[in-house]
């Protein structure tokens, strides 16, 4: 179970697959030629406000249009097939809404559209998360609306999993079960999670790889430990390539 | 679940930190040969790591003959140290230090530091606890 070799790759098709992706908005286009997420994997999305990560995770999520390239989520395309993604895809961004329901009707409505809701899953989660199911979602804090949006992407055992800026307004308790709940993620090698944060040292604590974009450009990619380095951490090596 | 710590503001990076660590535990005895270790994804999880951190570490710890990983079983403390003969790996430390000490010496007299010069060496360093 190196998971390394070629002919694991073979065996394990990527459940991300992306080439000569371009998306126009506006004035901004984000490029990526190349990239790939492979099951079983932690990828971090990294770059400064502004680079298209935000972008990137909408588009894999069937949520926006593209101009040119190939997309593959779970061998479906996201813009063809948004509704057969999405459902076995959890996206947890920080703007999203909560609704004016208590904690655990929001649960429960949630849960008729997810034919793998795992209610036992959300009860757990509700706890490790440290969420009262009968607070009213909308008087919630903000580190505790995050920490709802979190449990709602993970409730149904998503195949792959995207968090954009999941960390927003979470304190450091917070921030270690957002860690833990990731790497349970992982535990499954059939599952993947792909995080972009600001947050560069949790991100360089559980990336096995690394996508950096700047202004619509992917600066690099790759395995953490070659990028990052034996001498620096992952925030010396962010200035380094943004200076280049 | 082993005492292991891995620390951010060390400067030291985490596969390096999980390796010195666990060779630690398996060179004090902690971890005796035949020891299984948690799996890659397990140890990850416990310790909020990468999977490709604890992969490095298990597999340099490999390559410095600590552990041994078997396909399809797991991965466990393997030093090598014969069942028959328990001490030998510390036999031969104890040697290497020997044969270490008697090469310094050698040097100190090619370049002309008797004993007594070296002996008052020795003795600082003793007094010194400066055996790093």
């Amino acid at each position: 179970m190196t998971g390394n070799s070629v002919a694991d790759v073979q065996a394990n098709p990527a459940l991300i697959q992306v080439r000569d992706l371009e998306i126009r908005r506006g004035a901004f286009t984000l490029r990526v030629p190349s990239w790939a997420v492979r099951p079983g994997r932690v990828v971090g999305l990294v770059g400064p406000n502004g680079a298209g990560k935000t972008t990137l995770l909408q588009h894999l999520a069937g949520l926006g249009p593209r101009n040119a390239g190939q997309v593959s989520v779970m061998g479906l395309d996201p813009a063809h097939e948004p509704g057969r993604v999405r459902s076995h895809l959890g996206l947890m961004s920080d703007d999203q809404p909560v609704f004016a329901l208590r904690v655990g009707a929001l649960l429960r409505v949630l849960s008729g559209y997810y034919p793998t809701w795992d209610a036992d899953l959300v009860s757990h989660l509700l706890q490790r998360f440290d969420l009262d199911p009968g607070a009213a979602a909308r008087t919630l804090s903000k580190g505790q609306a995050t920490r709802l949006r979190i449990v709602c992407a993970l409730a149904f055992r998503p195949t792959v999993l995207l968090l954009d800026e999941p960390a927003t307004g979470l304190d450091l308790s917070g921030r270690r079960r957002l860690l833990e709940a990731v790497l349970e993620v992982v535990q499954d090698p059939g599952r993947s999670v792909v995080v972009s944060s600001h947050m560069l040292a949790d991100v360089e604590r559980i990336a096995d790889e690394l996508l950096v974009l700047r202004a619509g450009q992917v600066l690099t990619q790759g395995a953490t430990l070659d990028l990052v380095g034996d001498k620096r951490t992952l925030e010396e090596a962010m200035l380094n390539w943004e200076a280049a | 679940m082993l005492p292991l710590q891995i620390s951010q503001a060390s400067g030291v990076p985490f596969y390096r930190q999980l390796h010195d660590q666990l060779a630690a535990l398996i060179r004090s005895g902690a971890l005796v040969e035949g020891d299984q270790l948690p799996s890659v994804r397990e140890l990850a999880r416990d310790l909020l790591v990468s999977l490709i951190t604890v992969r490095r570490a298990y597999a340099d710890l490999e390559s410095a003959g600590f552990i041994q990983r078997r396909r399809g079983q797991g991965t466990f403390v393997h030093t090598g140290r014969d069942k028959d003969d328990p001490d030998k790996a510390q036999r031969q430390a104890l040697q290497e230090a020997r044969d270490t000490l008697t090469a310094a010496v050698q040097q100190a007299r090619r370049l002309g530091l008797d004993d007594t010069e070296q002996r008052t060496h020795l003795d600082t360093i003793w007094s010194n606890g400066d055996t790093q």
